[in-house]
């Protein structure tokens, strides 16, 4: 690795400051296609996007850390918001609401935490058969994928995702402490240190007596949580429960904690490489939809930019 | 007595006594003949990807993207026919795209390097989004006679997609059991190392793992289009669990543990008993989808806590 940096050259250069790059052609291109797109209301656009898929890769990007995967992310989106949506409509308060959905992170969490640090399930197969498992639950609970909405109900939840605290909307403080406690968790704790040590070398750190199965399962579990956070954002949003909403921010967050790497000397998943990465994606998210790409070719971009950031990665690596 | 490997073997049968014994019991029109049939229709649309999905595991590899590529390939045929195209020039160009698509999963993970989660994941997201935007997210009809013989045709009383099954299955057996390739696969899947010190080309097994797995979509999408007369949007991503499903079912009814395509092919019957029985019940198809979910959990938490494998770590 020290003898590739040294050598230098253009190449190097572009691996090394690949996210930067990234960021920046994208911000080029779609100003140049749209001049609305380096104006305020469009950072706000993206930030406010970037504030939802955030604590998902972060939860992700645990997993990710500890050489698995997390692919019931979107599914626990979904369900958090129809399960709060169905309990403001049989008028519970919204705190004990969104605890439930909370809830409902945890336990799914849980469930992917005990077949894969207890008995050793391969990651993307046990949180595979989550994903599957929980939208049908979606889908059951919804008569068949209808979304529920909320008519005229006084409640507040819609004002969670639209409250400005300093004139800086709610969500987007919370990206910037909730990255923030994971920066200060992962790199100034110890167990942040034996968590990255365990990514390292998984026979190495059982050697070195850390317990990693608690690891891998904190991993899942924190990811869980962070995703019905995230969920708990979505529904109040849009202000209903919506089935089945939850995918495409699941493919925006692997991409954002995957690129996170970048980030980092030592070539590793870290919490601000997460944040950056996820203001990445929505900014590409949001270009996107400025620039009129249809809805449908969305998902080949999305891919697209995934397999060249994979690439990259890969090079860099040689 | 019973020995672990024979131990072992009770999950599968205890899997297919229950289910077989409730379905029967419910609804006992379940094993007629003419369901039988019924069940044999989507058992050729589950079966096909799994046996290749079993192939690119043999080799220590996964695949997601087949979903994509079955998708992409029945949409773009159903594109070209409705514009005039003849029916042969659509399906060698199904074929090539196919065979792209697995030559391309295979470079990146085998000359790149690249987690076969994360780069079928990506691959995936590709192709579903191309097959999206070819099929507007619609039910896209294939006109052909060749797709109208698939479906209504027959030979000895037996349908057409059947036979196309079967022989599928045949000649991927023949050269898995008769021709070293097998054995070399075997190897791989068993120990990359030693797999490569006994002088196996292990990248070039790989590769043909994956372009086994292309061809293998490519009669899928064949069969899809036959079956259903077109392609209904994403429906080979809505049964990607199924086939997963069959392949572990066949690694746990295996006698020396390992996924094979034998299994995933009586895996996939499994399930095409499984899903028609419980629709015969007039259960809901997202409930069908969560039974399957949870059987791949059971069946491979099953496997290995009965194979008794689940200390170590590494």
């Amino acid at each position: 690795m020290n003898s590739m940096t040294k050598q230098g050259g253009a190449g190097r250069f572009v691996l090394d400051y690949f996210a930067y790059i990234t960021l920046f052609v994208a911000v080029i291109f779609f100003s140049a296609v749209n001049s609305d797109y380096l104006s305020l209301g469009n950072l706000r656009e993206i930030l406010m996007w970037a504030s939802i898929t955030t604590p998902i890769a972060l939860g992700i990007m645990l997993t990710l850390g500890l050489r698995g995967i997390d692919m019931s992310p979107g599914t626990t989106v979904g369900l958090t918001g129809i399960v709060m949506a169905l309990m403001i409509q049989a008028k519970y308060g919204l705190a004990s609401a969104i605890l439930v959905g909370c809830l409902i992170g945890l336990a799914v969490g849980a469930l992917n935490a005990v077949l894969v640090a207890r008995f050793n399930l391969e990651p993307l197969i046990a949180t595979l058969s989550m994903m599957f498992i929980g939208s049908s639950i979606e889908r059951a609970l919804t008569r068949g994928g209808l979304p529920i909405y909320l008519y005229g109900e006084k409640v507040g939840l819609g004002k969670i995702f639209r409250t400005d605290i300093l004139s800086i909307p709610l969500p987007i403080w919370f990206l910037v402490v909730l990255t923030c406690v994971f920066y200060l968790v992962l790199d100034k704790t110890a167990y942040g240190r034996k968590f990255y040590a365990s990514g390292a070398s998984l026979r190495g750190s059982v050697n070195a007596g850390i317990s990693i199965r608690t690891y891998i399962a904190g991993a899942y579990i924190i990811s869980g949580l962070t995703a019905a956070l995230a969920g708990v954002l979505v529904a109040s949003q849009v202000r209903s429960g919506q089935p089945l909403v939850g995918q495409s921010f699941l493919w925006d967050s692997i991409g954002a904690a995957f690129i996170s790497r970048f980030l980092s000397r030592r070539d590793r998943p870290n919490a601000l490489g997460t944040a950056f990465g996820a203001i990445l994606f929505a900014s590409i998210h949001v270009g996107l939809t400025l620039v009129g790409v249809q809805f449908y070719l969305r998902n080949f971009f999305l891919g697209l930019i995934i397999l060249i950031i994979l690439l990259a990665a890969s090079l860099r690596s040689r | 007595m019973l020995s672990k490997s024979n131990l072992r073997m009770l999950l599968p049968a205890i899997l297919v006594i229950v289910t077989f014994g409730l379905l029967y019991a419910e609804t006992p029109s379940f094993l007629s003949l003419s369901n039988i049939g019924n069940v044999m229709s989507f058992t050729s649309l589950i079966a096909i990807p799994a046996m290749g999905l079993a192939i690119v595991m043999l080799t220590g590899m996964f695949d997601l993207s087949f979903v994509g590529v079955i998708g992409l390939s029945s949409v773009l045929t159903s594109f070209l026919l409705q514009n005039g195209v003849p029916v042969w020039i659509c399906l060698v160009t199904a074929l090539v795209l196919c065979l792209a698509c697995g030559l391309l999963n295979s470079f990146l993970i085998v000359n790149m390097k690249i987690h076969p989660w994360l780069t079928t994941i990506a691959t995936m997201l590709m192709l579903l989004g191309l097959e999206k935007f070819i099929s507007k997210g619609n039910y896209v009809p294939a006109p052909s006679p060749l797709f109208d013989a698939i479906r209504f045709g027959s030979f000895l009383e037996i349908p057409a997609a059947l036979w196309i099954v079967f022989a599928t299955l045949a000649v991927v057996l023949v050269v898995m059991h008769t021709t070293p390739y097998g054995g070399y696969l075997y190897a791989v899947g068993g120990n990359i190392e030693a797999a490569k010190k006994a002088g196996l080309k292990v990248k070039w097994i790989q590769y043909a793992a994956f372009l086994a797995m292309g061809g293998l979509c490519w009669v899928s999408s064949v069969l899809y289009l036959g079956q259903l007369s077109g392609y209904p949007s994403e429906s080979a991503y809505i049964n990607q669990l199924s086939v997963i499903l069959a392949v572990y079912f066949g690694l746990a009814i295996s006698r020396k543990n390992v996924v094979n395509v034998l299994g995933a092919f009586v895996g996939a019957l499994y399930v095409g008993f499984l899903a028609n029985g419980l629709g015969l019940m007039g259960v809901q198809s997202y409930w069908i989808k969560m039974v399957e979910g949870v059987l791949v959990i059971f069946v491979v938490l099953g496997n290995s806590i009965l194979r008794g494998d689940i200390v170590t770590y590494e």
